[in-house]
């Protein structure tokens, strides 16, 4: 048990951005992107804007088609 | 040439009574037995001799130029007169020499008798007060008219300059109350994606419509067009930050609500294109790329501004956003990103770990924590939180690791996660190759009990693996927030230019300041004026460069403190207090590379309503050409402030490049 980092309040679900290896994603990558856990809520280029369960960010991290998962980070006004 | 002595004068105590005191705190002088031109306005002395000149010549002389005299054919006309003449704005100038009629205001005794005259000569007057007379004289009468024993000056009646923001003039855009450049950024959309926009605030509006052609609320997924806008739809989109709003003003307000609309933006007639965010880099990936649609959809060559960061990521431009950034820039698409304001912030460290081939280098950074409250699974709860991002090349065999305050020493694996639990403190160490940069990436989250011999004594260390395992061992380590710690050695203020403006194809902008004193509405604190903030100088805050891969980063400086720009009539007091909120207007002053961004931003769209072809390379190499550098800026490049001070008259003139 790690009581520290239990105390805290932990999300469940993880937005996230996946940059996938094809350059224009069709929807057979779409859908194997779904049967993965992600909820795609916009594609840019081959940039993906999602929301996946906590759980299963590594399986979508070690799927071959995902070059890099990054999580969605709340930015700072300057 | 002599000047006429003007004889001392006994002062002539005008007549007070306690209903109406007297206009003049001060005993005036009275100056009617010197020459007239005495009591004649400088404005109007030139006009004066200018009609003795055509009356001896029975000419006018249209060759002369109006706005200078030259001494020696005008004998009675100083040469501060000259001076003035010379200030004058070449439309007044013209006017002066065209018409024979001129506008003044007397300020006389017996007022009735002094606007008879007038219409006598073939002007025009009004006594609007019983010592104050505006009027149309013949520029020929104007030295009969200040011969009248009851006036006591004749005044040029004057057109006012407006009073532009100090920032404009400090940038070119301004000089002697005139923009010094055609363009106005029509034709051209200006991209906010920020907090929101008050879309009631007249600064975005012009003819009775709205100038946000769009408008997408990523909280509630509404999208406003601007007939929504104008139907009232979007109403409830407020911007209760008041951030997006001033951004917006900066870049592209028209004034509107300003006195004579003097506090306009740079870019006044550009077309606005706002997303009010979540400020997630999902969202704001999604917003940068939802306003380059509305620009394709409209046929308009479009600037995005986005005034925030943060210090995720390699600081080298390899995040998914800034690659997207990147990927969505071009010909007329063009993204602008603030620095950021952690100048001041021990946030980075860097160093370089090279042994001398017979023992391991070795570099090492302390850190300490600072104590906040999070949200627990039972409530509250106090604790000292830090995410520490290390990076180094993965050529470079190095371990890096973390020594605890208690002196344990806590690894990440070869690969992979591991987590530390010591009960009164918790790491979570990790590393990884980076799959775009290739770079090898360690991070730590460190999490503690709040009592300070947990939250300090914290050391950063970074080592060869073996004698001469680095080639390079340059070593880059970032806590992602000042509110989370900071280093207590080894920290460089260098290197802070945040995510995503470490973006290769971002203009990135640092800022300077061009104003410290303001009327506000805090009855405590009626005239801010900071004092000890040096015009012109480099904001303190603003976040120097270069990146981790030596990009030279900041490109620009540009006015960012304090600006006076639209305030958001839903901006909560908590937000933008008193001080800070202009007093009589709905404008507000604010700092920070936020503020700088968008007067580049808005400059760029000048540029791209004049080629709208032109794509982030092309506009980085103008800015860098046109920059000027001065005592504050030092030789430039320098990671403070890049290439220098914007100059948007300069950056209007560079043509393209050969």
């Amino acid at each position: 048990m790690h009581k520290l980092r239990d105390q805290l309040k932990r999300p469940e679900t993880l937005r996230v951005i996946v940059e996938l290896e094809v350059r224009s994603p069709q929807d057979k990558d779409l859908e194997h992107l779904g049967d993965l856990g992600l909820d795609v809520e916009r594609v840019v280029g081959n940039k993906i804007v999602g929301s996946i369960p906590a759980a299963k960010l590594e399986g979508l991290e070690a799927d071959d088609s995902v070059r890099m998962v990054e999580r969605s980070e709340k930015l700072g006004l300057h | 040439m002599a000047k006429k002595k003007r004889a001392a004068k006994k002062p002539v105590k005008r007549r007070a009574t306690k209903k109406a005191p007297a206009r003049h705190p001060r005993p005036r002088k009275t100056v009617s037995e010197v020459s007239p031109l005495a009591k004649l306005d400088p404005m109007l002395r030139l006009g004066a001799s200018r009609a003795k000149i055509e009356a001896r010549f029975q000419t006018r002389a249209p060759e002369l130029p109006a706005e200078v005299v030259r001494a020696q054919t005008v004998s009675d006309v100083s040469f501060g007169i000259q001076s003035l003449a010379s200030r004058m704005s070449k439309v007044g100038a013209e006017r002066l020499r065209k018409e024979d009629l001129v506008s003044v205001v007397v300020d006389c005794r017996a007022g009735e008798s002094v606007r008879d005259r007038v219409d006598q000569w073939g002007g025009c007057g009004t006594r609007v007060s019983p010592s104050t007379v505006v009027a149309r004289v013949p520029r020929t009468e104007l030295e009969s008219l200040a011969r009248l024993s009851a006036v006591h000056y004749v005044e040029a009646s004057t057109r006012l300059k407006l009073h532009s923001d100090l920032a404009h003039v400090s940038s070119g855009l301004v000089r002697a109350g005139v923009r010094t450049v055609a363009q106005t950024g029509a034709g051209v959309l200006v991209g906010v994606v920020d907090t929101g926009i008050d879309v009631s605030h007249p600064a975005f509006r012009s003819g009775g419509k709205t100038r946000i052609v769009n408008y997408l609320d990523q909280f509630t997924d509404q999208e406003f067009d601007a007939a929504k806008i104008d139907a009232g739809d979007a109403t409830g989109s407020t911007d209760t930050i008041g951030h997006g709003t001033h951004v917006a003003g900066i870049a592209a307000g028209n004034g509107g609500g300003s006195p004579s609309s003097s506090l306009r933006g740079v870019a006044p007639e550009a077309d606005l294109a706002v997303v009010k965010s979540t400020l997630e880099t999902a969202d704001i990936l999604t917003a940068i790329a939802h306003i380059f649609d509305v620009a394709k959809a409209r046929n308009q060559p479009a600037v995005v501004n986005c005034s925030f960061g943060g210090h995720v990521g390699g600081h080298d431009g390899s995040t998914i956003i800034e690659r997207t950034i990147d990927e969505l820039s071009g010909p007329g698409r063009i993204v602008v990103v603030s620095a950021g304001n952690e100048g001041n912030d021990p946030i980075h460290a860097h160093g370089v770990v090279h042994g001398d081939g017979s023992t391991a280098g070795r570099w090492e950074a302390k850190f300490s924590l600072s104590p906040r409250t999070f949200q627990g699974e039972s409530g509250p709860i106090e604790l000292g939180i830090l995410f520490l991002q290390v990076w180094h090349q993965r050529e470079d065999r190095l371990k890096v690791r973390l020594r605890s305050p208690s002196g344990s020493f806590l690894d990440p694996p070869a690969e992979g996660s591991t987590e530390h639990d010591f009960g009164s403190f918790f790491v979570d160490a990790s590393r990884q190759v980076h799959p775009y940069s290739g770079d090898t990436l360690v991070t730590f989250e460190v999490i503690t009990l709040p009592q300070s011999q947990w939250l300090g004594n914290w050391v950063l260390v970074a080592e060869e693996v073996s004698p001469g395992s680095a080639t390079v061992g340059a070593v880059h380590a970032w806590i992602q927030d000042g509110a989370e710690g900071g280093f207590t050695t080894g920290a460089t203020f260098e290197y802070l230019i945040g995510m995503p403006a470490t973006a290769y194809s971002a203009v990135t902008v640092a800022s300077y300041a061009t104003r410290n004193q303001w009327k506000s509405r805090d009855p405590q604190n009626p005239s801010i004026h900071l004092e000890a903030l040096a015009l012109e100088a480099l904001s303190t805050f603003s976040s120097p460069g270069p990146t981790r891969d030596g990009d030279t980063k900041p490109e620009v400086a540009a006015p960012g403190e304090w600006l006076l720009a639209p305030l958001s009539k839903d901006a909560l007091a908590s937000e933008l207090p008193l001080f800070t909120r202009v007093l009589g207007i709905e404008y507000v002053s604010l700092r920070g590379t936020s503020m700088s961004a968008p007067y580049v931003t808005g400059s760029l769209a000048l540029l791209l309503q004049k080629d709208g072809s032109i794509d982030w390379g092309e506009a980085k190499r103008r800015l860098i050409k046109s920059t000027r550098q001065d005592r504050h800026s030092g030789v430039c490049w320098n990671p403070r402030w890049g290439y220098g001070k914007l100059d948007v008259e300069r950056l209007l003139t560079i043509e393209a490049d050969a």
